[in-house]
């Protein structure tokens, strides 16, 4: 058949359809016999556009992961690639036809499975990924319920078996749904707030989400592996799929993995490049420049700069590092590559700065947006950087949407800003209060002196991080967004075009780097815990105050002003010492659990390991010593398991759990645990269990903790005779477990101390206990503040003592119980 | 031979896991994020995996509930490695779909006799 295609192009006057009729005799004729597959084997390649997968060159050829990948296994093969473009919907319809031998980058779907043959290979996995607006913790589908949630119409992540929107089903979360036409758009609505959450593509995500401010949740669904496909009764048979799949094969296990290479390759760059190939050329980053404007530039040789003082991420002057933020990289590029020399100049305010401006003091402002009034004295270069401007409130306070809620209320902007301008024309009724900066405009909305703050979004989120107002939030939106464009002094407009040459030459890549570093912010969790810690601490310094105040109402005005002041700033400055140290505590205790455990477990684990002998015989001394290590590891960890738990306890942390358990099989439980060493030691070990079985439903792990700090005890302090457990109903409907020993005993005196952490009671044993000190302290805690119930002792020295653990049988609700 | 995919971010304890696998002469590969995981397990399909719950990019529940939402990942065993797990967590774990779990300190005595008992008793899956 393949010589019957040849022989077309010589025969144009036979017709098309005339063609496709010999050829489908020759099909039913040949029936379904494999042609065969060989060097100069023309392929019918089905592509589409979705970059970086696949994607249409200037040249007409296709790029992207699937065709660079075939090309190289046809390369090999000697195959020739014929590529047939068309929609995606197109493309496996002539798929299904076997009009085409192959199609790039098909998910695999049941569905698609009955429909056509797969590569085995996959070549890159997918899947749907949502990111949150800053503010929004998402930690599960649950906290949807209730939320806006932004999707792309007809996406296999939206609607597929799979897609979010089943996912919620299944969850049985109520959302409101926006549908978008591009992920771009998705993205556009969660960071202008019109969505709680947006769900994308993990490859736009990754590759946009911080253009647009949107944060990544851990939340992943409907994982796809995209393939190679191929026509189910193909006019290769399985042939072309064998082929292809074991070339992959080879691609994915070579030195080197070319195959994830390639792949790499094409995902870590930034989205702008995504339909370029890698290592392609790029412009000249030189911009062409005429000797007019050269000649320009070398009589302005120094440009003094107008700079925000106090304006990040965008720029900021700070004493020591100079001039910073996103615009401060601009200007260093449009000043590298003009050869000229920036100056910033200190000492102004932004209104300041703006009053020189119209003096003609200054010749250049990095980061500023055109509005009316600076066109008068300001001529304004290209946008190069874009966000929207959001309302913030405190929170509890009224809700405020949108700016029409802020009619006759007080709206703090700073002085000079755009915003000012763009309300006094479109919303008169809102009354300005004007602030030096930012950090003034967020304190007067934090203090209750005005109801909001306008200014955008990356400001505002990088300004409340910085001065960790947690009772802020971002609150609503504006129909407005900032531009940032360079304004340029009036009387010269020789520098726009000039600065306008240089930003359009900024490679994507170098933009992304910027935006990048000026806004990614610190991780959500410690952000979390700052923003608590210093809720907290605004609460206790404004009773303080209250009480201040009140002490102080008979004293001399002036005396009671100054006292007042002295007081307020040493307040504030213990506070803050407070809320570190506060904070870092919980930090410390936070981490503790996986960070200490961590190499522990590698301590244990490797001496295990070479104990039993897998990494090689051991001597003697050296099982000997490793034994040690091994059993001064465990002590260890059980030291800090204790001390966590009782951190946790402390702190509010343990969240019990309760289940559905017999008594007598938990009791029978902890007995298997301790016999081994019960018998070593010659002692009897009785459990009596109760008549009928006894059913709990409490904290069964937590339960069993304390059982076995008795019982591990009782056999600990036993050197003869017998341990005995016995469980029954108490009266009042609740249990009770004794664990009664022939030991020591213990005197009254230091009965009192037994609970107590790190008491160890003298021993008369000639060989010293093990133990952590923290075991009974830890059960009493466990049982009073977990499980609602209580252990006491009953001794004698020289007889022995008697535990007794008493519980109710359900787990008590505590009052502040989080619903 | 049985394949195992190891998805462990602790350099100690993937060494630990994977000599203690090579030894009764299972084959593994090895992710050390939750992403990269899920991709390996999804392009190379092993014959189970050993997932740790505390992984830097994304909590491990969400990679074994991604794994079970793909077609062939509904039916592979997942074996959950957590640190001392608290009240609840065993639940939580199985009902989510794991087939079992392993608690650190991986214990060399038992750890890949637990692994052979979770996989023997794995229920097996209609696909």
């Amino acid at each position: 058949m393949r010589e019957k295609h040849r022989v077309t192009a010589p025969h144009r006057a036979f017709s098309r359809a005339g063609w496709l009729l010999v050829w489908a005799l020759l099909w039913a004729a040949v029936g379904h016999a494999a042609e065969p597959l060989g060097p100069a084997t023309r392929l019918r390649v089905g592509v589409y556009e979705n970059p970086p997968k696949v994607f249409r060159l200037a040249d007409g050829t296709y790029a992207g992961i699937f065709p660079d990948l075939l090309a190289r296994v046809a390369a090999d093969a000697g195959w020739v690639l014929e590529y047939v473009p068309g929609s995606w919907a197109e493309g496996l319809e002539r798929l299904e036809r076997g009009e085409l031998d192959l199609m790039v980058d098909v998910a695999v779907s049941p569905e698609r499975t009955a429909r056509f043959l797969f590569s085995e290979q996959t070549v890159l996995v997918n899947w749907g990924t949502l990111y949150t607006r800053p503010g929004f913790a998402l930690n599960s589908p649950l906290d949807l319920e209730g939320r806006t949630l932004a999707v792309l119409r007809g996406s296999i992540h939206t609607e597929g078996e799979e897609g979010i929107l089943a996912l919620l089903r299944k969850f049985g979360v109520s959302t409101t749904v926006i549908e978008r036409d591009s992920y771009a758009a998705v993205f556009e609505a969660v960071a202008l707030g019109a969505a709680d959450a947006g769900a994308v593509n993990r490859l736009f995500g990754a590759a946009s989400a911080v253009r647009y401010g949107v944060r990544e949740t851990p939340f992943v669904f409907n994982p796809s592996e995209l393939r190679y496909a191929f026509p189910s009764n193909g006019r290769f048979g399985g042939a072309l799929q064998r082929a292809v799949d074991s070339r992959l094969a080879e691609l994915k296990a070579a030195p080197g993995a070319p195959l994830q290479t390639l792949v790499a390759e094409y995902l870590e760059r930034p989205p702008e490049l995504w339909d370029t190939r890698p290592g392609a050329v790029r412009a000249d980053t030189i911009p062409p420049i005429s000797p007019a404007q050269r000649a320009w530039l070398a009589a302005h040789p120094l440009l003094r700069l107008g700079v925000d003082p106090h304006w990040l991420p965008f720029e900021a002057l700070d004493p020591r590092k100079g001039h910073l933020g996103i615009a401060a990289d601009y200007a260093r590029i449009v000043a590298e590559r003009l050869d000229v020399a920036l100056q910033p100049v200190s000492g102004l305010t932004w209104g300041e700065t703006l009053q020189a401006a119209r003096r003609r003091e200054l010749d250049l402002l990095p980061a500023l947006s055109a509005t009316p009034e600076r066109a008068e004295y300001l001529l304004f270069s290209d946008p190069y950087v874009s966000f929207p401007v959001v309302l913030v409130t405190r929170f509890g306070a009224p809700l405020v949407a949108g700016l029409p809620d802020l009619v006759e209320r007080r709206v703090a902007l700073v002085e000079g800003y755009s915003i000012q301008e763009y309300l006094r024309r479109d919303f008169p009724r809102i009354v300005q209060v004007p602030v030096p900066d930012i950090d003034s405009g967020l304190l007067a909305v934090a203090d209750g002196r005005v109801d909001a703050y306008a200014d955008n979004l990356a400001a505002v989120t990088y300004a409340i991080e910085q001065l960790e107002l947690g009772n802020l939030r971002v609150a609503g939106t504006t129909p407005y967004t900032v531009d940032l464009r360079f304004g340029v002094r009036s009387d010269w407009p020789e520098l726009v075009p000039l600065v306008n040459q240089v930003l359009a030459s900024v490679e994507p890549e170098r933009r992304t780097a910027i935006q990048d570093y000026w806004t990614t912010q610190r991780p959500t969790e410690e952000r979390k815990l700052t923003r608590i810690r210093t809720q907290i601490g605004w609460g206790v310094a404004a009773l303080a105050l209250v009480g201040l105040a009140a002490a102080l109402h008979n004293q001399r005005l002036r005396t009671q002003i100054r006292y007042r002041e002295q007081l307020t700033r040493a307040l504030a400055a213990a506070n803050q010492r407070l809320t570190e140290l506060d904070r870092l505590k919980s930090m410390f205790i936070a981490s503790m659990s996986h960070e200490l455990r961590t190499p522990l477990n590698s301590i244990i684990g490797f001496t295990g390991v070479l104990l039993k002998g897998l990494a090689g015989p051991l001597n003697e001394e050296q099982a000997d010593q490793l034994g040690r290590v091994f059993r001064a590891g465990k002590h260890l960890l059980a030291l800090i398991t204790d001390v966590i738990d009782i951190a946790k306890i402390e702190s509010g942390k343990i969240v019990p759990y309760a289940e559905a358990f017999t008594l007598g099989d938990l009791v029978q439980e902890a007995c298997d645990a301790v016999r081994k060493n019960a018998e070593d030691k010659g002692l009897a070990l009785r459990a009596e269990r109760p008549e009928a079985p006894i059913v709990m439903h409490t904290d069964r792990r937590r339960l069993l903790q304390c059982l076995l700090n008795l019982l591990s005890n009782a056999v600990k302090f036993t050197e003869a005779g017998s341990v005995e457990v016995r469980a029954a109903l108490t009266a009042d409907g609740g249990v009770q477990v004794a664990v009664t020993d022939t030991g020591l005993g213990i005197s009254p005196a230091d009965q009192e101390r037994l609970f107590q952490s790190f008491v160890r009671l003298d021993s008369p044993l000639k060989t010293v206990v093990p133990g952590t000190g923290l075991g009974l302290y830890l059960t009493r805690k466990l049982a009073r503040e977990v499980l609602g119930g209580d252990v006491t002792v009953v001794s004698e020295p020289g007889r022995g003592s008697c535990f007794t653990l008493r519980i109710p049988r359900e787990l008590p609700v505590s009052p502040d119980a989080v619903p | 031979m049985s394949r195992a995919l190891v998805i462990e971010d602790n350099q100690d304890n993937m060494k630990l896991i994977t000599f203690l696998l090579a030894a009764e002469g299972y084959a593994f590969l090895c992710a050390a994020t939750g992403r990269h995981g899920l991709e390996l397990a999804l392009a190379e399909r092993p014959d189970f995996v050993l997932l740790d719950i505390q992984l830097p990019d994304m909590d491990g529940t969400e990679v074994l509930r991604a794994l079970r939402q793909d077609p062939w990942g509904r039916c592979v065993p997942i074996i959950a490695i957590t640190s001392y797990a608290m009240s609840g967590d065993r639940q939580r774990l199985l009902a989510a779909g794991c087939a079992g779990y392993l608690e650190k300190p991986i214990d060399p005595d038992h750890a890949v006799g637990e692994i052979r008992a979770i996989l023997e008793g794995s229920r097996p899956c209609a696909s």
